[in-house]
C-alpha cells in the first residue's frame, strides 16, 4: 500500500495511505506534484503543513478514515446549489465527533479543513457554527465566540435600531 | 464630463464612503479577545469561511449578529443584502389590481420594471437599498404599498442620525399613489427627495400626505399634479408657495363631493392657486369651483394669470352652454393667454 507522510506545524508526522490522503484537494495535489518531480516512482512523499498543528491534523485524518468510502464532494458545490447540504452527510459518528470539542478547536478545524480542502469536513463544521448562533442572544454569541463589542458610542444603539426597521418585513 | 456623470460619480463616492465606514473602523481597533490563550475565534476566520458560515443562517439570527461587533456586523449586513438583492431579482409585477392603478394613474417612465411586487412590500430598508443600488434612477413611481406588519415607524430624525441621507442625484420625478398607510415611508422619500424634485405626481386619500408635502421644500420643482380625494382644506390653506419659485405646472384635482359635510372651502382653494399667478403656463383643476364663480374671486382680488398658455377644466357632466356664462368671462378676464379651454371628461 502506497503511504505518504503528512508533517504537522509542530512537527510531528502521521503516516496515512495515499488513497485516504487524495480525499484532501490539497493532498492530493501535493502527491500528484511529488510524483511528477520525483525520479522514483517508489519514494514516499513527504508533505508539511506548515498551517495545522498536530492535534487538528489529527482530527482531520481521523475524519477523513471515517468517511473512506464515502463519495468525493466537488468543490465547488457550493457556488452551484447552496450551502446547507451538511445535513446530508451527518452521521451519529459525525455527531459524537465533533460532540466533545470545544469552539476554539472547531475554529481550528474549519480553517484546515479550508485548507486540505476537505468539503464535508468544512459543511458540518460549518454547521455546528451555525448551530451555536442560532437562537441565541447577542450577549449569549459574544461569550460563546470570546468576542468583544467594538462598537463606538451609540452605534450598536443604532445597529438595533436598524435591526428593528428590517423585521418590519 | 457632463453633469449627469458628475453627479453620479459623486453619489457612488458617497456610497462607497458610507459602505466603507463600518470597516474602516475595525481596522483602526481592531476586536478584543477576551480569552487571549485561546488563538483561534470568529474574528480568526477568514472572510469566504464566515461567509460560508452566515450563508446558513436565518435573517434573525444574522440581526443578532449584526450586534456582535464591527465585523459580525459588517458580514451579516453583507449576507443580508444580498438576500434582498436575490428576492428584488424574482419579484414581478402584479396582475390585475395593480394594472388597474397603473393604468388609472399612467406613468410615463418605470426605470425600475419590475419594481411591482416590491411596492407592495415595501419595507423602509428595502426602499434604502433600492435608492442605494440605482444611483442612475430618474423616476421613481410607487402605488399603494403595504409593510407586512404595523411597527412603530422610526422618525425622520432618527433615519438620518442612522444612515445619513443618500439618494440617487439623477431622481427628478416622484409619482406617489398612495391611500395613506404606511405614510412613513413617504416620509423618508420626500425627506430624501424632496429639494431635487422636478416633478412630482401624487394621488392620494390621505390628507395626512398632503400636509407632509407641506413640510418639504421643493426648490426645482416645476411641475406638481394632485390628484386628491379627500377633505383638502388644510393642505390649501397651510401650503406656501414662497419656495415654489420655478412651478409652471399646477394641475391639481380636489375631489369636491356634495354628500361630505365638510368640503374644500372655496376661497382657500383659490388662494392656494392664486399663489402661483405669476410663474405657471399651464393650470388645471375641477370645472364645479369655476361654476359656482371661484375665478371672480381671484378676479376682484386683482391676480391675473398672464403666463398660462393651456387651462384644462374637469367636468362630470357636459357643458351644455359655456359661451355667455359668467365663469367663461372669468377665464377670459383671468387667462388672456389662453385661446381655448380644454375640457375633460373624469
Amino acid at each position: 500500500m502506497a503511504l505518504v507522510r503528512v508533517i504537522s506545524s509542530d512537527g510531528a508526522a502521521f503516516l496515512v495511505s495515499q488513497r485516504l490522503a487524495k480525499r484532501s484537494g490539497k493532498l492530493k495535489t501535493e502527491i500528484e506534484t511529488f510524483r511528477k518531480s520525483s525520479d522514483n516512482s517508489e519514494a514516499q512523499p513527504e508533505i508539511r503543513i506548515v498551517t495545522i498543528r498536530a492535534e487538528i491534523l489529527r482530527l482531520v485524518l481521523q475524519w477523513l478514515q471515517q468517511h473512506q468510502n464515502d463519495p468525493v464532494l466537488p468543490a465547488n458545490q457550493n457556488e452551484q446549489d447552496g450551502r446547507g447540504d451538511a445535513e446530508m452527510g451527518q452521521s451519529q459518528w459525525d455527531r459524537d465527533f465533533l460532540a466533545p470539542m470545544d469552539l476554539g478547536i472547531v475554529m481550528e478545524l474549519i480553517l484546515a479543513a479550508n485548507h486540505l480542502e476537505v468539503k464535508g469536513l468544512l459543511d458540518i463544521t460549518c454547521k455546528l457554527v451555525e448551530s451555536k448562533i442560532t437562537g441565541r442572544t447577542v450577549d449569549e454569541i459574544r461569550t460563546a465566540f470570546k468576542l468583544k463589542s467594538d462598537f463606538k458610542g451609540n452605534e450598536e444603539e443604532q445597529t438595533r435600531l436598524e435591526n428593528r426597521w428590517c423585521v418590519e418585513n | 464630463m457632463d453633469i449627469i456623470e458628475r453627479n453620479t460619480r459623486k453619489w457612488f463616492d458617497r456610497a462607497a464612503e458610507l459602505l466603507r465606514k463600518p470597516k474602516q473602523e475595525q481596522t483602526t481597533e481592531p476586536p478584543v479577545d477576551l480569552d487571549t490563550d485561546t488563538p483561534n475565534n470568529y474574528n480568526s476566520l477568514p472572510p469566504e469561511l464566515v461567509e460560508n458560515i452566515l450563508f446558513r443562517l436565518d435573517n434573525d439570527s444574522l440581526l443578532a449578529c449584526r450586534l456582535v461587533n464591527q465585523q459580525l456586523k459588517s458580514a451579516a449586513s453583507k449576507e443580508l443584502e444580498r438576500r434582498n438583492l436575490l428576492l428584488w431579482t424574482s419579484w414581478q409585477p402584479l396582475q390585475g389590481s395593480w394594472k388597474r392603478i397603473e393604468s388609472q394613474f399612467s406613468p410615463t417612465v418605470r426605470v425600475l420594471q419590475t419594481l411591482g411586487k416590491m411596492i407592495i412590500e415595501l419595507t423602509l430598508w428595502q426602499l434604502k437599498k433600492v435608492l442605494i443600488h440605482t444611483p442612475n434612477l430618474q423616476v421613481f413611481s410607487i402605488s399603494n404599498f403595504r409593510a407586512k406588519q404595523q411597527s412603530t415607524p422610526p422618525t425622520i430624525l432618527q433615519m438620518r442620525e442612522a444612515d445619513g441621507i443618500i439618494i440617487s442625484p439623477n431622481l427628478a420625478t416622484l409619482r406617489i399613489c398612495c391611500d395613506g398607510c404606511e405614510l412613513y415611508l413617504v416620509d423618508y422619500l420626500l425627506e430624501l427627495c424632496a429639494h431635487q424634485l422636478v416633478n412630482l405626481s401624487v394621488a392620494t386619500s390621505s390628507e395626512e400626505l398632503l400636509l407632509s408635502l407641506c413640510r418639504r421644500k421643493f426648490e426645482k420643482l416645476k411641475k406638481l399634479e394632485i390628484n386628491s380625494f379627500q377633505v383638502s382644506g388644510p393642505f390649501c390653506a397651510i401650503w406656501k408657495g414662497e419656495s415654489l419659485t420655478e412651478l409652471n405646472y399646477l394641475d391639481i384635482l380636489m375631489i369636491y363631493c356634495s354628500s361630505r359635510e365638510i368640503d374644500i372651502d372655496d376661497e382657500t382653494y383659490m388662494d392656494f392657486i392664486g399663489q402661483f399667478s405669476s410663474t405657471l403656463a399651464h393650470l388645471g383643476l375641477e370645472m364645479a369651483p369655476v361654476s359656482r364663480g371661484c375665478f371672480g374671486y381671484l378676479k376682484k382680488k386683482g391676480i391675473i394669470f398672464s403666463k398660462v398658455r393651456s387651462l384644462t377644466l374637469r367636468k362630470r357632466e357636459s357643458i351644455v352652454n359655456w359661451e355667455g356664462t359668467q365663469a367663461k368671462l372669468d377665464v377670459e378676464a383671468l387667462f388672456p393667454n389662453v385661446s381655448d379651454v380644454n375640457f375633460v371628461d373624469f
